[in-house]
């Protein structure tokens, strides 16, 4: 005969919505109510600390008084691995993938007020130059610099908040930053990959447990011919490939590699990381790794 | 030697070579048909992906590249006529030169049947003839999301008002 205990039962899923980081967020947790009330406030400070130090849209960050002087900054006890992956994509793909970003994409119109009026543009310095990281918490700057982490600096938050989770001890949840998404628990997710040419469409689904799943696109941060993802060299947004999804443990990574994606063939990447991907490109045609959880809607084929 | 100082150029050439032998021949057929508002394939824009794809970390050296056609097809309205179309492309590589044969039949203005045949001798080649021979028949078609019991849709990161507000603000002035 068989019992169970009752610390054994996991509470129904609570979904929490909110709006954070300029974008649009939803926590699924196994949590009772007391949990949720606990966990909301941990989230929500973790994740205004993190904006603190990495936005480039508030006058109060880290990133903004970098912005203004040259020197030696302090980073935040978290900034290792959100350096450490940067470093690592920025050798990959050739400084096509720049934390150095910042004033391109602001003086293309996305700056910290959405002007998105175009002001001339350069081509950011390279990391070599400017930026000298100890690999640790030490960051000094030859000249001011605005620094972008959009590439990956939602994955690696949604990383952190796993750490309130299992402080939590919810076993349970999906934490999904819009775009890039983290599951743990038992019950795997049907998640359709949306079609950046028409949202009402998904070009196919993935199957996802226990991992993360980061989508890029320039779908909607859009504007005047250019779109959030911009080649530094060309200051041109890449055009070729118009959607990729990246499949493995760490959102952190997930994400980034998304980013790369635009810029550089999936061999690349794979030197360094193990992740599963699905790239679709502008003419319709579309690229996955071998991965069983991945199914792409195929209309093309032929005998 | 590393032989991935071989890997860029060589993989650089046959991309872009390969992407502009079967794009041009099918994307204006197939694509015409599945996605009105886009533009149909050009070789252009296959460049344009060879070139956002390549680092410059290693020193290439340009080739050229020759293209022979068996049939001619009038592409006048993206429509082709009827029939069996072959092309083999050489191109030039740091190696050696590597080529590949294309076939493909045209009934009714769809591609009914392709093939591929791939003749590279190189190792590297071999590996991007086959990564291509892998893909190149994937043409996604969307599916309504109405349809489908889905936990969740990802794609680009969803906007807030203030973000949006700020875009139909351009838009409005771009318009006036």
């Amino acid at each position: 005969m068989t019992h169970s205990t009752p610390s054994a039962q996991k509470p129904n899923p609570k979904i929490w919505q909110f709006e954070a980081i300029g974008t649009k967020w939803r926590i699924d947790a196994a949590a009772d109510a007391a949990q949720m009330q606990v966990l909301k406030q941990r989230v929500h400070d973790r994740i205004e600390a993190f904006d603190q130090a990495y936005s480039r849209f508030r006058n109060d960050s880290l990133v903004h008084s970098m912005s203004l002087a040259a020197g030696t900054y302090t980073l935040p006890q978290d900034a290792q691995p959100l350096f450490a992956l940067y470093e690592q994509l920025y050798g990959l793909t050739g400084g096509l993938v720049t934390p150095l970003i910042g004033q391109t994409l602001a003086d293309a119109g996305y700056d910290a007020d959405y002007r998105f009026t175009e002001r001339p543009m350069a081509s950011p310095p390279r990391w070599e130059d400017v930026l000298h990281w100890d690999g640790d918490r030490q960051l000094s700057l030859d000249e001011p610099a605005l620094l972008d982490f959009g590439a990956a600096g939602k994955g690696y938050l949604i990383d952190l908040l796993t750490d309130c989770m299992q402080q939590m001890k919810i076993t349970e949840y999906c934490i999904d930053g819009s775009g890039d998404l983290r599951h743990v628990g038992s019950d795997p997710m049907l998640i359709g990959l949306e079609d950046p040419r028409d949202e009402g469409l998904v070009i196919g689904t993935v199957t996802l447990q226990n991992a993360s799943l980061c989508a890029s696109s320039g779908a909607r941060r859009a504007w005047q011919g250019r779109h959030h993802i911009m080649n530094p060299q060309t200051l041109s947004s890449p055009d070729a490939v118009i959607a990729t999804w990246v499949i493995t443990s760490e959102a952190r990574i997930a994400d980034g590699l998304a980013t790369a994606l635009f810029f550089v063939e999936p061999e690349i990447l794979q030197r360094s990381f193990a992740f599963a991907y699905i790239i679709l490109y502008s003419d319709g045609r579309v690229r996955t790794s071998q991965h069983d959880g991945i199914h792409i809607y195929s209309g093309g084929e032929v005998a | 030697m590393d032989p991935s100082q071989n890997e860029s150029p060589n993989k650089l050439l046959f991309g872009l070579l390969a992407i502009v032998i079967i794009g041009a021949l099918v994307g204006g057929t197939i694509y015409a048909k599945k996605n009105e508002s886009s533009t149909p394939v050009a070789s252009t824009t296959a460049t344009q992906t060879t070139q956002d794809a390549e680092p410059t970390t290693n020193d290439t050296t340009s080739s050229s590249s020759q293209t022979s056609t068996d049939t001619t097809a009038t592409a006048s309205s993206g429509v082709y006529k009827d029939g069996t179309y072959t092309t083999k492309t050489e191109y030039f590589t740091p190696g050696g030169t590597e080529s590949i044969t294309v076939n493909l039949t045209i009934s009714g203005g769809t591609i009914s049947a392709a093939s591929l045949s791939q003749e590279a001798t190189q190792r590297d080649s071999e590996f991007y003839q086959q990564s291509f021979a892998d893909s190149y028949k994937s043409y996604v078609v969307g599916k309504s999301i109405s349809g489908l019991s889905l936990s969740r849709v990802a794609g680009a990161s969803l906007t807030t008002q203030g973000f949006n507000d700020a875009l139909d603000t351009i838009r409005t002035k771009a318009q006036s």
